[in-house]
């Protein structure tokens, strides 16, 4: 029996907010489940490739030159080369037809899928750069999503999400904007890991009481703190 | 939900759900109130009034006067003293407002705690402790950058971390199955805390700079990153010069 709208809704839902690298083994547990078609799968998986960024791995999709109307493609790889070339990860960028309004975009995905060690993360730029009139200033936007999934007898997914606004360069520090602009994000994680078990954790839990010392589990003693702090509120 | 005639506020969970209507651990009623009879027996009412009292003071010396805590205990076929199961639970959020200032940062999300345990009375004057426990944990941060043309970063981790221990420990008293539960709770809550910061969430910050390395660091360093594995950059310069002073000192 097919799926119903409800249960496609669903699966279509756990597809799209699927971590990086593991769509197939999510439609897996769902065939298992439901009976999806192929049309619908192959839909969706298209779906997920073009929001995640993913769909830049695919091979046709390769930059053509007729793409590359702001001479940029030599840059942009010789930038994937030195920054998202290391050891087990897959990268590739796409130039976009300029649109109506003679923007093209810049899409750049990396992602490293480390199934057997529990991990797997994703990196996903789309710049957006329009070239003014005298073709020698350009503004330039964008933004960056990384995703990271660990799951080694535990379940955690991080996302970091920057919406870069336009800045104004000439054509020599496009590649030179969008640097600073990775590794703006990424040291705006590295704060926020800095500061996660001191401050960030600390607000929802602290690791030690107040007191500094664990906590006694006596009902008597405690109500005796508690009537002493009423006490003194009613002297107040 | 708030129990209007304790003025306190309690968590609903299935543990305290009849049809629609919650418990209170304080007034042990029903909200919308019922004619219910699943409720624990007097004699584990009053294990359970002290262990919600004790464990709203535990409460809010971890997590603060604005979390909630709520303990349901229900009985295993027979009295206090031929076994009982119960929850604990702890509910803490947090909803800063979000602002514009350069190189501020709010903070959302939340932290639960669900804590199962299934007490069984041994001979001897001993109980077996069999604890389960599960956090749940949502953290949800707006960054503004110090450089206002790098734009805000918003930052979203979430996951959960589950545990099972078991002990046993003597229980002289009713009373002193509260304190053996407290502590095992405290130790695990302490240990998955470490975890959730030390192993999950500075892992995530492995995965990516695995993707993304500084000004090709990975590459000119790249046969220790081939020894090394996936660990982060700062560990294998640190090793990476403590190899080169050795082979110095060698030489």
């Amino acid at each position: 029996m097919d799926a119903s709208s409800d249960e496609l809704r669903i699966a279509k839902h756990l597809l799209l907010s699927s971590p990086p690298g593991q769509f197939d083994l999510i439609l897996q547990d769902l065939t298992e489940l439901l009976s999806l078609s192929q049309d619908w799968t192959e839909t969706t998986r298209q779906e997920h490739n073009s929001r995640t960024g993913r769909e830049a791995l695919d091979s046709f999709k390769t930059t053509q030159p007729e793409n590359d109307a702001l001479g940029l493609q030599d840059g942009m790889q010789q930038y994937i080369d030195q920054f998202y070339d290391s050891k087990g990860v897959t990268s590739n960028h796409t130039f976009s037809s300029p649109n109506e309004d003679g923007q093209v975009t810049i899409l750049l995905y990396a992602e490293r899928i480390q199934l057997q060690q529990y991990h797997a993360g994703s990196w996903t730029a789309r710049y957006f750069i329009n070239a003014h009139a005298d073709r020698n200033t350009f503004t330039i936007s964008g933004t960056i999503v990384l995703h990271a999934h660990t799951f080694e007898n535990g379940n955690l997914q991080l996302k970091s999400t920057v919406d870069l606004p336009s800045v104004e360069t000439n054509k020599s520090g496009i590649f030179q904007q969008i640097q600073k602009w990775d590794e703006a994000s990424v040291m705006t994680l590295r704060g926020v890991y800095d500061d996660m078990p001191g401050e960030i954790l600390k607000k929802l839990r602290r690791v030690t009481p107040v007191t500094r010392t664990r906590f006694v589990w006596n009902v008597e003693g405690h109500r005796g703190i508690r009537q002493l702090g009423v006490e003194v509120q009613n002297r107040e | 939900a708030v129990d209007s005639s304790a003025n306190k506020t309690y968590i609903l969970s299935d543990h305290n759900r009849e049809g629609d209507s919650y418990r209170s651990p304080w007034s042990n009623a029903y909200y919308p109130p019922i004619k219910s009879t699943f409720k624990p027996s007097r004699e584990l009412r009053a294990l359970e009034e002290q262990a919600n009292e004790l464990f709203d003071s535990y409460c809010q010396m971890y997590y603060g006067k604005d979390a909630v805590s709520s303990v349901y205990l229900w009985n295993n076929g027979g009295g206090v003293n031929e076994g009982f199961a119960g929850c604990f639970l702890i509910k803490k959020d947090i909803d800063e407002v979000v602002n514009s200032i350069p190189e501020s940062r709010s903070q959302c999300g939340y932290w639960n705690s669900i804590h199962v345990v299934d007490v069984n009375i041994l001979s001897g004057g001993k109980a077996k402790y069999e604890l389960s426990t599960t956090v749940l944990l949502s953290i949800d941060l707006v960054c503004n950058a110090k450089d206002a043309s790098c734009g805000t970063t918003k930052v979203s981790i979430g996951g959960s971390l589950t545990k099972q221990v078991e002990n046993i420990h003597s229980c002289p008293s009713d009373m002193s199955h509260i304190a053996n539960i407290g502590t095992m709770i405290e130790n695990l809550e302490i240990e998955l805390r470490s975890n959730m910061d030390s192993l999950y969430i500075q892992k995530t910050r492995e995965v990516i700079d695995g993707i993304r390395c500084d000004s090709g660091s990975q590459k000119k360093h790249g046969l220790m990153a081939t020894m090394m594995g996936s660990g982060n950059g700062d560990q294998q310069n640190e090793m990476q010069a403590a190899l080169m002073a050795r082979f110095k000192q060698k030489s």
